[in-house]
């Protein structure tokens, strides 16, 4: 049974690498998803200790104007431009976090949402730096000193950010697993006996805040050089509540979950884009209420469902 | 006699009118049982939130192996050697026993903060495999926390305490919340386990028949102070505890 899964694990990931090939236009919007589902994976990080943040796009942005100055500086190297893009965002949330993590609950979603919205501010507000609400360019154009037309880049773009997804997704799950991964839970559950056992909640929290803020500035890289623009959109609270429609919707109860998640509210997203010109937000409401009121543990903990039962069958 | 192990003077602290530690002045020597009993309101878990570092005292001091630790945070309490186990049991309830432990095993240890080292690898589970044996929790050890009887609970609230290998540890009611018949299959585990690793013990405890026969000694808590303090035949059958306090 373990296997099976493995092996539909592997036909998932397969599967998704050769979608552009089938449907070339595409290829934006899958990258899209996977940056979006890097940005749901570190919402939902942080909502196994049971914290809701209303501020990631802050990180989502700090990756993507981050990805706009280093494409600058590094010669437009994108592997290193990512890299460097989810390290400054880590570098924000350990600073950002050191204040943070010291609140629960409503205060953590708040404070969060606060700080986001005075990095939305900022960015519009420091035209010289930040392009205002122009926004900055992102140019990436190739791979260590060669350069490459739009489509190669796009394509490039799009396995980098499946690997990403897929290493990050690797590694989260082992980590959820290591005792400060299975902490967040148990702070959530008992912050009281952890401090008993010696172990600082704060210090787990951190950790963690700062492997999310890595993430969510992964994804706000991918996303700035798959559009090749940023703008301060990007750190406004509605890119925030996306992340954690995209991490509910998915379930949270697994990596797969954020993955599912982001691809389900972008298919939607586009969809009504289409055909639904100004009731996007009515076809979501409709969508969350189903997921709420019929699969409160989003799509992994349906997919989850329908394996225990298998197996449960199978005995 | 030895040096003490633990040791409160003058400890003073007050809620509001309160008054929950009036001029305590304790001894608790390496080995030892001690128990503390008095009546509902009496203050016994604030002595002992005042040990681990949960409440701050206004006035007096804690020495710890000599060394002041009075006002110190849990953490760094629970770190120098003393461990605690909470009038209700404070567990992962959500996660099996043996989850709990591995848990525990793992705060203790080396390894917590190692990514790929994962909560059920050996290093973790072998010293967890142990506690559940020493706790007699094998038999629910894959049961939810939530899932299992009171007196497992208290059990394995104990276990995660000596998962940290404390030197000291404080027992909050061990036994309150479980039916008189299980009473003392629970304390003689405990009693068991606790001698084996050698840990000294301050108990709190309602029940007389269990303090006169696991009680090294015995102090009587009223209004916060310490009435009188000694061997339990001598302290349990003074008329004036027999009177006011029992
Ligand atoms: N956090 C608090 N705030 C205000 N008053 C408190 C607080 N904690 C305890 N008290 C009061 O201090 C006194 C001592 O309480 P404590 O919990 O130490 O009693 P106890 O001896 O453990 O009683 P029990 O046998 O019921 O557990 C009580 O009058 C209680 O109401
Ligand atoms: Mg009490």
């Amino acid at each position: 049974m373990r296997a099976v899964r493995s092996l539909l694990w592997l036909a998932v990931v397969g599967g998704y690498a050769v979608l552009p090939w089938l449907a070339p236009s595409l290829t934006y919007q899958l990258t899209i998803v996977l940056a979006l589902g890097l940005a749901a994976l570190a919402v939902s990080l942080m909502l196994q200790a049971g914290l809701i943040s209303f501020g990631h796009a802050l990180f989502y942005a700090a990756g993507a104007y981050a990805a706009a100055y280093l494409g600058r500086l590094t010669g437009a190297h994108v592997v290193i431009t990512l890299l460097l893009s989810s390290l400054s965002a880590a570098l924000l949330a350990l600073i950002a976090g050191l204040l943070i993590v010291r609140y629960r609950g409503i205060f953590f979603a708040m404070l969060n949402l606060a700080l986001s919205m005075v990095a939305y501010t900022l960015l519009l507000k420091l035209y010289n730096v930040t392009g205002g609400s122009d926004g900055l360019v992102v140019s990436a154009t190739g791979v260590a000193g060669y350069a490459m037309g739009p489509t190669g880049l796009a394509d490039l773009l799009f396995y980098l950010a499946l690997a990403a997804a897929v290493l990050a997704a690797w590694f989260v799950r082992v980590y959820l697993r290591s005792p400060a991964g299975w902490a967040l839970g148990a702070i959530q559950d008992r912050e009281i006996r952890v401090e008993y056992l010696g172990v600082s909640a704060r210090r787990v929290l951190l950790v963690a805040y700062v492997l999310s803020g890595g993430l969510a500035g992964l994804g706000g890289a991918i996303a700035g050089i798959a559009v090749g623009h940023v703008a301060p959109d990007s750190a406004y609270w509605t890119t925030s509540a996306g992340f954690v429609v995209m991490a509910v919707l998915g379930g949270g109860g697994d990596v797969f979950g954020a993955f599912a998640g982001a691809a389900l509210y972008e298919m939607l997203s586009v969809f009504a884009a289409q055909y639904l010109s100004s009731s996007w937000e009515l076809l979501l409401g409709v969508i969350i209420f189903v997921i709420v009121r019929f699969a409160p543990s989003g799509l992994w903990g349906f997919y989850d469902g329908l394996w225990r039962r298998m197996a449960a069958g199978e005995r | 006699m030895s040096a003490p192990l633990l040791e409160a003077r003058g400890v003073d602290l007050h809620f509001g009118g309160v008054q929950a530690a009036k001029d305590v002045n304790l001894q608790i020597f390496p080995g030892e049982f001690f128990f503390i009993i008095g009546q509902n309101g009496a203050g016994k878990s604030t002595f002992l939130n005042i040990c681990t570092g949960y409440l701050k005292p206004q006035r007096g001091e804690i020495l710890f192996q000599g060394r002041p630790i009075t006002g110190l945070a849990p953490r760094a309490i629970t770190r120098a050697g003393i461990a605690r186990a909470f009038q209700h049991p404070q567990l992962f309830m959500q996660r099996s026993v043996r989850d709990n432990l591995r848990f525990a095993v793992a705060a203790h240890g080396t390894g917590f903060w190692r990514p790929w080292r994962a909560l059920d690898d050996p290093h973790f589970d072998a010293p967890a495999r142990r506690l559940l044996q020493l706790c007699d929790l094998e038999r629910v050890a894959a049961q939810p926390a939530a899932k299992v009887a009171e007196g497992f609970r208290k059990l394995l609230d104990v276990a995660l305490a000596l998962a940290l290998e404390p030197t000291l540890l404080l027992l909050d009611e061990p036994t309150s919340g479980v039916s008189s018949a299980d009473k003392h299959g629970i304390m003689t585990t405990l009693a068991q386990a606790l001698r084996k690793e050698r840990v000294t013990a301050v108990f709190v405890e309602h029940d007389m028949e269990v303090v006169r026969r696991f009680a090294d000694r015995v102090g009587v808590w009223a209004n916060g102070q310490i009435l009188i303090s000694g061997p339990p035949e001598a302290v349990l059958d003074d008329p004036h505890v027999r009177e006011f306090v029992l």
